[in-house]
């Protein structure tokens, strides 16, 4: 018999309505790297949670180095050195590096804090794993990545053996996934038992040993990562054959929908240019891909576009008619519909229903009210047509609360309540975001049948795969400006990312 | 039994925990009897539960009247809260509702009916008002809405006395406002005839209107579907198009008008209560606070709850028969309150034990 360092057995969790994880069995040696692979809903969520001491299995049992354990808290997961580096970190922005890893296992002597130990472990730490930190830096200072490796470093001070990585590439840059590729590695040699919950299928195979794949609640199998294509832990993900590659049929290049002229915005907090003089076209029958490093005013031009952000000058023409101007609600009325970034925060209302939630956009008409008493009838008629052909899976259909449906059905509500609304223009910004192969493959579907159907589409993505795969147009962003306007065809990945950082521009 | 009901297709977990609250709270009264003093504890009890008919249906008749401004004033609070605002000025509201209704009704000599009417009218208006300058702040400056209006309540209090004590219809020798002449005050509606003797009148059918037309407002109007988008998420109704800012404004003048009137009922009737011309709250606008919070936010809900703890105010009238402190009765409804406060607790309780047995009664995979 194998030594495992963690051992699910048959875990079966239930929800109403769904089985979350359905027998499912993981078992993860120490030294070694265990992704966990499966589309959004799949379950991989309920199994960590699971693991994590947030929900209890109605059966199967949990084994630590061979005992039969219990876990019934997070805080006991953490005493028998499950560490979970979760997606949106826990951290306060105010405190020191130093400060955020040692909080709630503070060294104190006489009640008096004793920073020095903790210090000298941490430094410990991070040069035994190569995880470049500044003890003394503000978290609200330092990066994402290095706020992620605050995470790594809590785990290791409180001598965690068994590390979740909850889809930690998801918010880092091709570099930073680079360097917690190489901080994943080093943690495999000192003997950690590493889960790595992902959907990426070449980050899986770049790093990881063995892959357990899930689907709908159940355990697909579990195979040698060194021995599968990603092709086919694709397949065993989604269950059927997955088109890595975007169709696209030739260009019909339309009339000039939108046009940004000289737009400007200043920080509130500073002087700086957070858009300045940003100018561009977008036609119908095309996607116009805006590319560029997270945060260079990419989420702002969309907000101003969109009407949720003022400019301080400049225009913003809808076929050439000025609606700089004009409400949020014109905005939407004219044509401009609009895929946000944060589904939590603006895309839907967790607590409604998923019907309340698709008719969003459109309760307002008069088809689905008079004199603002509800049609009640059109608005199930729309819900039901709307989760039919965008294929949204609930667990109660169009009463499902909003906040139980996945990630995925989340977002594939969004898109089809933004594809459904009368519209020239269909702006999204990271509609991909999170979501798994299958979902992102009907997304970019979604993205070019609006073009193809002679749609204006402007698509913000920090994802240059996506960017060249699916644009027929590149913009690229450095700053608040726009450096950059190119063809895919006439453009390398490598050129690409010399714009995004500044160090090029035309 | 639990099961059964958990399951039943309709959610009635706010029903049930509502109605814990009210039993703990009832338990723990109770128990204060039994400590303070054991031997008349039973009767006190008995006092509590059937207090409401202490002279049978002249007592009943006169609960309705004591219900009808808290439960006005609970479905003001209920209201806002459905946008997320919780206005607790309710006292400051009241106050200068009240303030308006007894002027305007006394002064404007319209007649019997008519001139309530306007008088009341006026309450709400004011009550309104008094509302809109804390929800202003709120909307547009983002203000934070509990300090505004507690500030409200302290400013609404003195300047509702001073005013009071200025004008025409203040007695200085009682220091209280001037009686409203018997014609003047709130028609009946025949209800006196059923309940002899009491001071119920019109005020409890207006509230039950009230409510169900807040009901229909908040579940089948356009926007009824605009507030609660705003109160569940601000954000996200501003990226629809919803105009937030409005939105908050209008559920909070409504609340405001909705205690106001509140107010108005309760100095034009016939229970012989006057505006006093000294500094004091009226704390019937806190327990409008209660009121919803036992009732979940739900405006039909809001006329048992408020029924609920007129009723015990008004047995604990009666408790100094038995030799209790009517004080015993502030001992329950505080302790339902809090309880109705953890319902919130009671409720997640409720809803994982719903989960359980769904999980347990579900076989195979229903994907």
């Amino acid at each position: 018999m194998e030594n495992y360092a963690i051992e699910m057995l048959n875990i079966t969790k239930r929800f109403p309505g769904i089985v979350a994880n359905d027998n499912i069995t993981l078992q993860v040696k120490y030294g070694e790297i265990h992704a966990l692979l499966g589309e959004n809903g799949a379950g991989k969520s309920t199994l960590m949670s699971v693991l994590f001491g947030l929900y209890q299995p109605e059966e199967g049992k949990i084994l630590l180095d061979g005992q039969e354990v219990k876990i019934t808290n997070p805080k006991k997961a953490n005493e028998l050195g499950i560490g979970m580096v979760h997606q949106h970190f826990m951290q306060i922005k105010n405190f020191t590096v130093l400060e955020n890893i040692i909080l709630g296992v503070e060294t104190t002597k006489n009640g008096v804090l004793k920073m020095d130990d903790a210090r000298k472990k941490v430094v410990e730490l991070s040069e035994k794993y190569g995880l470049k930190i500044e003890p003394d830096a503000m978290v609200r200072d330092i990066t994402v990545g290095q706020q992620q490796r605050v995470e790594i470093l809590k785990m290791l001070y409180r001598d965690c053996k068994i590390l979740i990585f909850d889809e930690p590439t998801a918010v880092l840059t091709p570099q930073e996934i680079d360097e917690l590729m190489q901080i994943m590695r080093n943690l495999k040699a000192e003997g950690k038992a590493i889960v790595f919950i992902t959907h990426k299928l070449d980050e899986i195979k770049a790093v990881s040993d063995r892959c357990t794949v899930l689907r709908l609640g159940k355990c697909i199998g579990t195979v040698n990562t060194s021995d599968a294509t990603t092709h086919q832990m694709a397949e065993m993900m989604v269950g059927r054959e997955v088109n890595f590659h975007v169709d696209k049929a030739p260009q019909k290049l339309g009339e000039v929908v939108l046009s940004l002229r000289d737009i400007c915005l200043k920080s509130d907090l500073s002087n700086k240019m957070i858009l300045n003089n940003v100018s561009f076209d977008v036609h119908g029958g095309e996607i116009l891909c805006i590319a560029g490093v997270e945060g260079n005013g990419q989420s702002e031009v969309v907000k101003v576009i969109s009407g949720l952000m003022e400019q301080d000058s400049g225009q913003i023409l809808l076929r050439g008619k000025d609606i700089s101007k004009e409400s949020r609600r014109q905005r939407i009325v004219e044509g401009i519909s609009y895929v946000p970034e944060d589904r939590h925060k603006h895309g839907v209302i967790l607590d409604n229903t998923l019907e309340e939630n698709l008719v969003l956009k459109k309760y307002f008409l008069p088809e689905f009210q008079k004199n603002g008493v509800i049609n009640f009838k059109a608005r199930k008629e729309l819900a039901e047509k709307l989760i039919d052909e965008f294929d949204i899976r609930t667990s109660e259909g169009r009463q499902t609360q909003t906040r139980s449906m996945s990630g995925g059905n989340q977002q594939k509500a969004i898109v089809a309540r933004e594809i459904d609304a009368e519209h020239d223009v269909l702006v999204a910004i990271q509609p991909t975001r999170g979501l798994d192969v299958g979902a992102i493959e009907g997304i970019h579907a979604n993205l070019v049948a609006q073009r193809d159907a002679g749609k204006a589409v402007l698509l913000v993505s920090f994802d240059l795969e996506e960017v060249m795969g699916v644009s027929d147009r590149i913009i690229v962003f450095y700053e608040g400006e726009v450096v950059a306007n190119v063809r895919p065809e006439e453009i390398t990945v490598n050129e690409l990312g010399l714009y995004m950082a500044g160090s090029k521009r035309q | 039994m639990l099961k059964k009901i958990l399951l039943s297709k309709r959610d009635y977990s706010g029903v049930l925990s509502s109605l814990l609250a009210i039993f703990i709270g009832l338990l723990v009264g109770f128990l204060a009897m039994v400590i303070v003093k054991p031997s008349a504890a039973i009767a006190g009890f008995k006092t509590l539960v059937t207090g409401g008919f202490f002279n049978g249906l002249m007592t009943f008749g006169s609960v309705f009247f004591y219900a009808t401004p808290i439960i006005l004033c609970g479905m003001g609070d209920a209201f806002a809260f459905k946008a997320s605002i919780f206005n607790i000025g309710g006292p400051g509201q009241m106050h200068m509702g009240a303030l308006a209704a007894v002027w305007v009704t006394i002064n404007i000599g319209l007649g019997p009916v008519v001139s309530p009417f306007f008088g009341l009218l006026a309450g709400a208006i004011v009550g309104a008002l008094w509302a809109l300058i804390p929800a202003l702040l709120n909307a547009y400056r983002r203000v934070n809405i509990i300090i505004t209006t507690i500030m409200m309540n302290y400013i609404g209090m003195f300047l509702a006395v001073d005013i009071l004590k200025k004008s025409n219809i203040f007695d200085n020798t009682k220091n209280q406002s001037l009686a409203v002449p018997r014609p003047l005050r709130t028609p009946r509606a025949g209800l006196d005839k059923i309940f002899k003797g009491s001071a119920i009148d019109c005020g409890i059918i207006v509230a039950v209107v009230i409510a169900i037309i807040l009901w229909f407002v908040l579940e089948k109007t356009t926007f009824g579907y605009e507030i609660k988008a705003v109160g569940k998420n601000r954000d996200a109704a501003d990226y629809a198009g919803i105009n937030a800012k409005r939105t908050i404004v209008l559920s909070v003048l409504i609340s405001g008008a909705l205690i106001g009137l509140g107010g108005g009922f309760m100095y034009l009737g016939w229970a012989g209560k006057y505006l006093i011309g000294s500094n004091t709250q009226l704390s019937e606008g806190f327990t409008g606070i209660a009121v919803t919070m036992l009732a979940n936010n739900n405006p039909i809900a809001c006329i048992f709850s408020g029924f609920f703890l007129a009723y015990l105010t008004q047995s604990g009238s009666y408790m100094q028969a038995v030799g209790f402190s009517p004080e015993i009765v502030k001992v329950i409804s505080s302790v339902v309150v809090y309880c109705s406060a953890l319902s919130m607790l009671v409720h997640e309780y409720l809803r994982k034990k719903k989960l359980d047995y769904i999980g347990r009664e579900q076989k195979g995979d229903l994907r």
